[in-house]
């Protein structure tokens, strides 16, 4: 076992909705097609891993739950997306940062969040940090847990968002 | 308190797009019952220097997790021997040697939390029929995972879509006095 790894901070996320989207033989790709509705939706992607070319192709993308009604409308009208698309549970995003490109931190952290039976759903670095997302529910344990794991500055920078950005369109 | 702000960016700025080559790509298929036991011998590594270029997991079904390394070929011979299921053998049930990629990568103001971008690079790299191996966008960065030897056009591609500032506001101030302007 290592000794504690030092890191700067943590965040955890508001609720994101967890949107899985898989494509067979049938189809093409259809994430470029997720993405475009999104854009027409106004509809950020809080976290996205698209992993795989066509036809196998496997999608975890992630928004917020309260623009469910209007996304699930417009996939409705695409039927290839209606019939690959599974709306997931509420997740939350965790990350710490920075990760330093370390293997170990790595796995402490997925460790971390096993031992206390915390399921991963998806997880990916940045430039700088490691996101991983988990179920929104055990959000602020996972973040308490590896607060405990992690050497955390004295005085850790905050873990909820300091600001909310909502876009909306501009009315002149 | 609300503070509103109102920016619109008719081409999609970005910090500049950073190209990463002669990587290898490296997955595994990890049983969830046997997910701490992995994470623990992946601290027990004596690899301290060695840095990880990228690292990104998605539930494959029920039972298991894919958990994909993308490091530099010499990173990996170091790695190789612990980068494995704790049932044993990588993704095909065999320490492969990697698949050869590219990262392309690229960051810009506020890029987690605005809709569009990956859109937006979805249509650029279609233009020119680019094939992506894998797409991450986690916190403000967008990765583009490419097969080996397209990372360098597909930057030149981006770039030529994107908006890339080229002038900071230190040398913008130090050009306005230079020109007599008093504008800061």
């Amino acid at each position: 076992m290592t000794d504690e790894i030092a890191i700067s901070g943590i965040k955890i996320s508001p609720p994101a909705l967890a949107l899985q989207l898989r494509t067979d033989s049938a189809t093409s790709d259809l994430t470029p097609r997720l993405c475009r509705l999104l854009t027409i939706a106004r509809v950020n992607i809080a976290f996205m891993t698209a992993i795989g070319q066509a036809p196998h192709t496997y999608t975890l993308c992630c928004i917020d739950p309260d623009q469910r009604e209007k996304v699930t409308h417009m996939v409705d009208q695409d039927a290839q997306l209606k019939a690959s698309i599974t709306y997931g549970s509420v997740l939350g995003l965790l990350t710490l940062y920075p990760h330093r490109g370390s293997l170990q931190l790595l796995g402490l952290a997925v460790q971390a969040l096993s031992d206390a039976g915390i399921a991963i759903y998806g997880l990916a670095s940045s430039i700088a940090a490691l996101t991983v997302a988990i179920d929104f529910s055990r959000l602020e344990e996972a973040a308490a847990l590896l607060a405990e794991r992690f050497d955390l500055p004295r005085n850790p920078p905050p873990v909820q968002p300091g600001i909310t950005v909502r876009q909306e369109k501009r009315i002149r | 308190m609300e503070t509103i702000a109102v920016y619109w960016e008719p081409i999609i700025r970005t910090y500049g797009f950073q190209v990463q080559q002669g990587l290898l790509w490296h997955p595994l298929r990890i049983p969830l019952c046997l997910l701490g036991a992995w994470a623990r011998r992946l601290q027990e590594m004596d690899v301290a220097d060695m840095a990880f270029r990228m690292v990104w997991a998605q539930v494959e079904d029920s039972d298991h997790l894919k958990v994909t390394l993308v490091c530099e070929a010499g990173d990996w011979e170091r790695v190789r021997r612990h980068w494995r299921s704790p049932e044993g053998g990588d993704d095909n049930g065999r320490i492969a040697s990697g698949m050869p990629v590219d990262l392309v990568f690229f960051h810009g103001p506020h890029f987690g939390d605005r809709y569009g971008i990956m859109d937006f690079t979805y249509k650029a790299l279609a233009r020119e029929k680019v094939p992506l191996v894998a797409a991450v966008c986690s916190a403000a960065t967008i990765y583009l995972v490419l097969p080996a030897g397209m990372g360098p056009d597909t930057r030149t591609l981006l770039s030529g879509a994107f908006e890339i500032p080229t002038t900071v506001p230190g040398a913008r101030r130090n050009k306005a006095s230079a020109d007599g302007d008093g504008r800061s």
